[in-house]
């Protein structure tokens, strides 16, 4: 199965919840709450990908309006940091992205789920396809 | 404080080649300020050794270690028990914590983390700059308060070039030019008269020549009898 | 019965005042010039002549500083004309140069958005010693107050040789600021030593939050702002939202990160990036966060630069577990 973990601030949660009370189902990921999106840094990001992850979502708040003023700008440049240390060590950088949403755009959301679902199908756990035979 | 860059992590990794057992050490110290080899580089670091080594099936174990200052025996010597069983240590520290870190630990190959950038400060977060040229011989109080070696780019001390445009630097146009602002500061200081001292060439023996400058600061070396 | 401190002498903060106490709450009004405006008998409000300093605490025991000393209250409301224009980075405030002097070399006033007829005054007398001085000062402003005593300062402060422009746009680059004159059309290099401004205000506890930080939220939870130039009915609802929030009872405080300070080096990161100002630098030398003000965001905890920073429920280890369980299926 692939596994997309999906790190989803506090205030785009609503957006989840939005999602499921339109039925839609969210499956291939797994989500995990912070606080803030800019709680989240480079190395969990790189973490989560040694656990097994095969792609990383962080999710924030549209810019200009985060809960905590401006978490996610800090959010913004830890995925850079994390795509540019997954390109120099040969690993994909669109194994990683940050999506903002506003906790009503579920739809934006849920599409970015799905984009990465894809993405980790594509790209495949990382042992396997990437590293030397 | 000293500024630094993190070598490219292709590069880090090709100089670790054939290692299996790997120590990256960082520094609280300036490294840390200018976010090159601190606690946070260090962590970040050793997750995309891991992360590298896993996607090539390498077996690898990376341990993670941030020394208060990384240039201080003593600090260095409080690490000795993580040596054990290492193959090779990767300091995240500036050029003179990697050379301490060698000279404590003879038997493990030190690896430098970090290209040393020279002597600089913080202009805002995130951007740090080379202030101070280290020549030995400072002239700040003729230049108010900036390094005509550091600064300009062709370390003129007498003056801008016939290149210096819009208080912009010819060689680099991003860049200011260090004589425009040394006018500036001097009118501001009251002082346009310091410009008219002329500074004689730079007796560069205090820098760069002859080996290692050497500083002794009689009042703080201990005597034999209170150092056994 | 929870007491509400509002700043402010217009409307809105009479209007505030008087829905605070509607809703069964106690005013106390700071404004310096009061006339017109009584105290309560039954002690519901109270007016101060005075002005706020700062503000302490959390919401629900929160201490305006004033002039004339402190007021104990559950939270703050600001109801005066904040300083409007976003100052250019390094602009220095008048009141910090000594005596109101300037610096040698060239020095931008910039008077655009405000201060009030005082205030502006003031800024001008300034630039009238400057130029005494042998400064060059280029005095930037949205208008030409052209009558009575402004007139005679204006008329002074160019006879001594000021520059006045009403730009319509600012640009700098590096040294360089550009000044594009409403009139002509021409664009104006100027290379100031400084640029100094008279409202440049160093009180960010009032500036107002992103519409995501809740309604009339400002940085520091428990202090609530109205917006200015409302219409006579959008102000009743503003001030009656404003009572509403300020009488609830208290939020909360989350937990605040706390700073190791053992792993602390100093380098001001999360002094610099706090959203909310919590983190300052103690009187050692190590970074502390102020837990009347931090909101548990994190952000000073992924970007301390030698992870001394923890925020409890958020630390490395509490995520790592949150998300290995999370991969396994919960």
């Amino acid at each position: 199965m692939n596994k997309v973990v999906t790190l989803i601030c506090s205030a785009a949660l609503g957006a989840l919840e939005l999602a499921k009370e339109n039925d839609i189902v969210i499956t291939d990921t797994a989500v995990v709450e912070v606080p803030c999106s800019g709680r989240v840094d480079e190395a969990t990001i790189l973490r989560t990908l040694r656990q097994g992850a095969q792609a990383v979502l962080v999710v924030g708040c549209l810019a200009s309006n985060c809960r905590f003023s401006t978490g996610n700008f800090e959010a913004h440049r830890n995925v850079d940091e994390a795509k540019r240390i997954l390109e120099e060590i040969g690993l994909s950088p669109s194994r990683v992205e940050m999506v903002e949403v506003s906790s009503a755009q579920y739809m934006k959301l849920v599409e970015a789920m799905e984009m990465m679902a894809d993405r980790a199908g594509e790209l495949g756990p990382i042992r396997l396809l990437e590293g030397d035979p | 404080m000293i500024i630094a860059e993190r070598k490219g992590l292709d590069r880090i990794i090709e100089m670790l080649d054939g290692r299996r057992s790997i120590l990256v050490a960082g520094c609280r110290s300036c490294v840390s300020v200018c976010q090159a080899g601190g606690e946070r580089e260090v962590v970040a670091l050793a997750e995309a050794l891991r992360l590298h080594a896993a996607s090539k099936g390498m077996d690898r174990s990376i341990d993670t270690v941030t020394i208060e200052r990384q240039c201080e025996k003593e600090w260095v010597m409080e690490i000795a028990p993580l040596i054990e069983g290492k193959d090779a240590i990767l300091s995240m520290a500036c050029g003179v914590g990697a050379q301490i870190m060698q000279q404590a630990f003879t038997d493990v190959q030190v690896f430098p983390g970090l290209n040393t950038e020279g002597m600089g400060a913080p202009e805002v977060q995130g951007v740090y700059e080379e202030r101070c040229g280290g020549c030995g011989d400072c002239v700040l109080h003729l230049t108010g308060g900036i390094c005509p070696v550091a600064r300009c780019s062709k370390s003129l001390l007498n003056g801008p070039c016939g290149g210096s445009q819009d208080g912009r630097c010819e060689i680099d146009p991003e860049k200011p030019c260090a004589w425009d602002m040394i006018y500036r500061s001097l009118v501001r200081l009251g002082r346009p008269d310091l410009l008219e001292i002329n500074i004689p060439p730079k007796d560069w023996s205090h820098s760069h020549h002859g080996g290692p400058r050497r500083v002794v600061r009689k009042r703080a070396v201990l005597s034999e009898e209170e150092v056994a | 019965m929870r007491t509400v401190v509002i700043a402010g002498c217009g409307t809105e903060a009479r209007t505030v005042a008087d829905e605070v106490v509607r809703q069964g709450g106690r005013a106390v009004l700071l404004c310096k010039e009061p006339s017109g405006i009584a105290d309560r008998p039954n002690g519901r409000m109270e007016v101060k002549a005075s002005s706020l300093i700062a503000v302490r605490g959390a919401p629900g025991r929160m201490t305006a500083v004033t002039e004339d000393g402190d007021v104990e209250c559950s939270s703050v409301i600001v109801a005066d004309e904040p300083a409007s224009v976003a100052l250019m980075p390094w602009t220095t405030p008048l009141r910090s140069l000594p005596e109101g002097r300037g610096p040698r070399g060239t020095v931008v006033l910039d008077l655009r958005g405000g201060p009030d007829r005082r205030g502006r005054a003031h800024a001008l007398e300034a630039a009238i010693e400057m130029l005494a001085d042998g400064t060059k000062v280029v005095v930037l402003v949205d208008e030409v107050l052209a009558y009575g005593h402004d007139e005679l300062l204006y008329r002074q402060a160019q006879q001594a040789g000021a520059l006045f422009i009403r730009p319509l746009a600012v640009e700098r680059e590096g040294q360089r600021m550009d000044v594009m004159d409403s009139i002509s059309g021409a664009i104006i290099s100027i290379f100031p030593d400084m640029v100094v401004s008279e409202t440049a205000v160093n009180q960010p506890c009032t500036d107002r939050g992103s519409v995501s930080m809740g309604p009339l939220s400002t940085y520091r939870r428990g202090v609530l702002r109205l917006r200015a130039n409302l219409l006579e009915d959008e102000l009743r609802t503003e001030a009656r939202a404003a009572a509403a929030i300020a009488l609830r009872p208290p939020a909360e405080m989350p937990r605040p990160a706390m700073v190791d300070e053992g792993k602390c080096s100093a380098c001001l990161t999360c002094v610099r990036i706090c959203p909310f100002r919590a983190a300052y630098m103690n009187a050692d030398g190590k970074a502390r966060i102020d837990g009347d003000r931090c909101m548990a965001c994190g952000k000073c905890a992924a970007a301390c630069a030698g992870k001394a920073i923890a925020l409890p429920g958020s630390t490395d280890t509490d995520l790592d577990a949150r998300i290995v369980a999370a991969m396994e299926g919960e």
